[in-house]
């Protein structure tokens, strides 16, 4: 059964919109309260990113099985913004710990369980994130 | 859509509920009217509590951080009470130590802890 | 002749059907595929598919040639149980491998109302709306698990075993790709059950001791993986929510070794642990665990250490205003004195 959601982030209530949204689904399709907070908090993060450099862009939230029937959760955060040029440096862990800035990729990285990200300067970025079930 | 929270004065201090889930330009008016509200009374002391969040993205958790540091500037200690246990965890592994702001568990252990900071 | 390759066409469509239905994952999405490729590629223009449940009773789950109404009115229909199934197993219905109940014998009670077909005036030697024409599915060991339901046939026809030998042919294909989606759906089962057991074990394995009042103690014991890192980590932070603990002593003397990620979980729980406004102490650090954490570069300013567990209880009482004292030594009046 393929449930998905969509959100679009267009202001800075969307990114707690959205927020919500993961929450919800994370509830609903069983994730223990631990994951449920890494899976809200990456949303928000990267939900943020579209917005700060985007300006606009969309939220997929996909429920998702692999081959041996876990159940997952699928979040696809694309935009059509400025795209980045080395996404290996903005991976990198050029952040100050207390500070917390830039902290959303590398973050959203660590939080979550398959993590891909594809940028192209001037047309746009897609991050594809998925947390599966212990 | 601002959400406005509420700042309470208890004798030297301020108590600061969050009890909403804040958007980032609500969460920069907090940190502007604690550091407004911390001037006019002449606070020694803020509770920041957040036992009601069930989530900290690294924005908040900067803010939070920042404000404590700005309120340090004004002669003002911030401590922030009632982290859920699963936030922390989530914050520690995003990367976000928040080491620059004192913590306790509830409002009570951080008015104490406010207290035993202030003697000193 | 015409009829042999007719059949030849039929036998090789419904084959291909088969072929095509082992990338589907779902019981339904066959059952469905199956009723459709019946109404199109047999002269039966109704078809109802269904298996069998746990429970004993046939789910409906696969429609051709019913209109929306139709569907809704057999959903909601009660459904047939295997018991009333089996009465009309009976050899005498037995045609080639599929049963035909003739309206007159129908036992009306035993077997599930159906959704009729228009009625139209039928001749003595033909098909009539209230006959019942179905091939049951069997697993390898010849169990019933679901069975096709075939209905309402263009010629008006009365059903014969060599008409019905493709049908036949693709229903044991059938049942052989419903048999094996079974059997995936199994395997995943176990492996959640497995998945949760070593979910308990884990949970099990870490216990959170509160010694004093607001000082927390986990003694680890044998080697620590990263899951069990991770386990450990949440339980504590749980523990201190629960206890308003501001100590937490981690006694790792009887860890052997721990790899760098398993360090870095460790010192993950520290902060966290501080984000709950609690001090960790760290006891029984190994000369090669010391080595693992200074070459890691950790920050090591806010963990405190003890050499063992006694000192980093004694450590935490006093952390919390305790202390533990001699009781003063009077002898009592009753004890003979030397």
């Amino acid at each position: 059964m393929e449930r998905t959601r969509n959100i679009l982030i267009e202001n800075e209530h969307d990114i707690v919109l959205c927020r919500r949204a993961s929450r919800e689904m994370a509830r609903e399709l069983g994730f223990n309260l631990v994951d449920q907070t890494r899976i809200t908090t990456t949303a928000s993060e990267l939900a943020r990113n579209i917005f700060e450099y985007a300006n606009h862009g969309e939220v997929i939230l996909e429920s998702v099985t692999d081959e041996n029937g876990i159940i997952g959760l699928k979040l696809i955060f694309q935009d059509n913004g400025p795209g980045i040029e080395d996404t290996d440096l903005a991976l990198g862990e050029g952040w100050t710990s207390h500070r917390g800035m830039g902290l959303g990729l590398p973050g959203s990285k660590k939080l979550m369980d398959d993590f891909t990200i594809e940028s192209t300067k001037g047309v746009g970025t897609t991050v594809t994130v998925i947390k599966w079930q212990k | 859509m601002e959400t406005r929270v509420p700042i309470l004065k208890i004798k030297d201090f301020l108590i600061v509920p969050i009890q909403v889930d804040l958007d980032d330009n609500s969460a920069s008016r907090l940190q502007h009217d604690i550091l407004i509200r911390t001037e006019q009374t002449g606070a020694r002391g803020v509770i920041i509590d957040i036992s009601v969040l069930d989530m900290v993205d690294s924005y908040l958790g900067r803010l939070l951080g920042d404000t404590a540091q700005m309120a340090q500037l004004m002669d003002a200690h911030v401590v922030l009470t009632g982290m859920q246990p699963q936030v922390a965890l989530t914050l520690v592994e995003l990367g976000l130590k928040l080491d620059n702001i004192f913590t306790a568990l509830d409002m009570e252990s951080g008015l104490e802890l406010l207290e035993t900071l202030l003697q000193n | 002749m015409a009829d042999q390759t007719i059949k030849r066409k039929q036998l090789a469509d419904l084959i291909t059907i088969t072929a095509g239905m082992l990338r589907l994952k779902s019981v339904q999405d066959v059952c469905q595929l199956t009723a459709e490729a019946v109404v199109q590629h047999t002269v039966f223009r109704r078809s109802v598919v269904s298996v069998l449940e746990a429970d004993d009773s046939f789910a409906r789950l696969g429609f051709g040639g019913l209109s929306d109404q139709e569907v809704e009115k057999l959903r909601k229909m009660p459904r047939s149980s295997l018991n009333s199934m089996e009465k009309s197993l009976s050899s005498k219905f037995l045609i080639g491998r599929s049963y035909y109940i003739p309206h007159d014998e129908a036992d009306m009670n035993g077997l599930a109302s159906k959704v009729k077909a228009t009625q139209k005036s039928k001749q003595k030697e033909e098909w009539h709306p209230d006959d019942f024409l179905f091939i049951p599915l069997f697993d390898p060991d010849r169990r019933i698990i679901g069975l096709i339901s075939i209905d309402d046939p263009e010629d008006r026809s009365l059903p014969t075993a060599e008409g019905l030998m493709p049908l036949e042919l693709f229903a044991t294909q059938i049942a052989a790709v419903l048999e094996n989606l079974r059997n995936v759906e199994k395997q995943h089962e176990m492996i959640q059950r497995l998945r949760d057991q070593q979910q308990v074990v884990l949970e099990l394995s870490t216990p959170v001791i509160q010694v004093w009042d607001q000082v927390l103690a986990l003694p680890l014991i044998g080697s620590v993986d990263s899951a069990r890192a991770q386990q450990i980590m949440e339980n504590i932070l749980v523990k201190i929510g629960e206890t308003g603990s501001r100590v937490v002593i981690i006694d790792i003397t009887g860890v052997p070794v721990i790899d760098t990620l398993v360090a870095s979980h460790l010192i993950k729980t520290v902060s966290a642990a501080r984000l709950l406004g609690a001090t960790t102490i760290l006891t029984g650090i190994n000369p090669e665990i010391a080595q693992t954490l200074v070459h890691l570069g950790v920050d090591l300013s806010d963990i405190t250490t003890k050499s063992n567990l006694a000192r980093g209880i004694a450590a935490a009482l006093k952390m919390t205003g305790k202390g533990i004292v001699p009781v003063a030594s009077t002898a009592s009046p009753s004890l003979p004195t030397k």
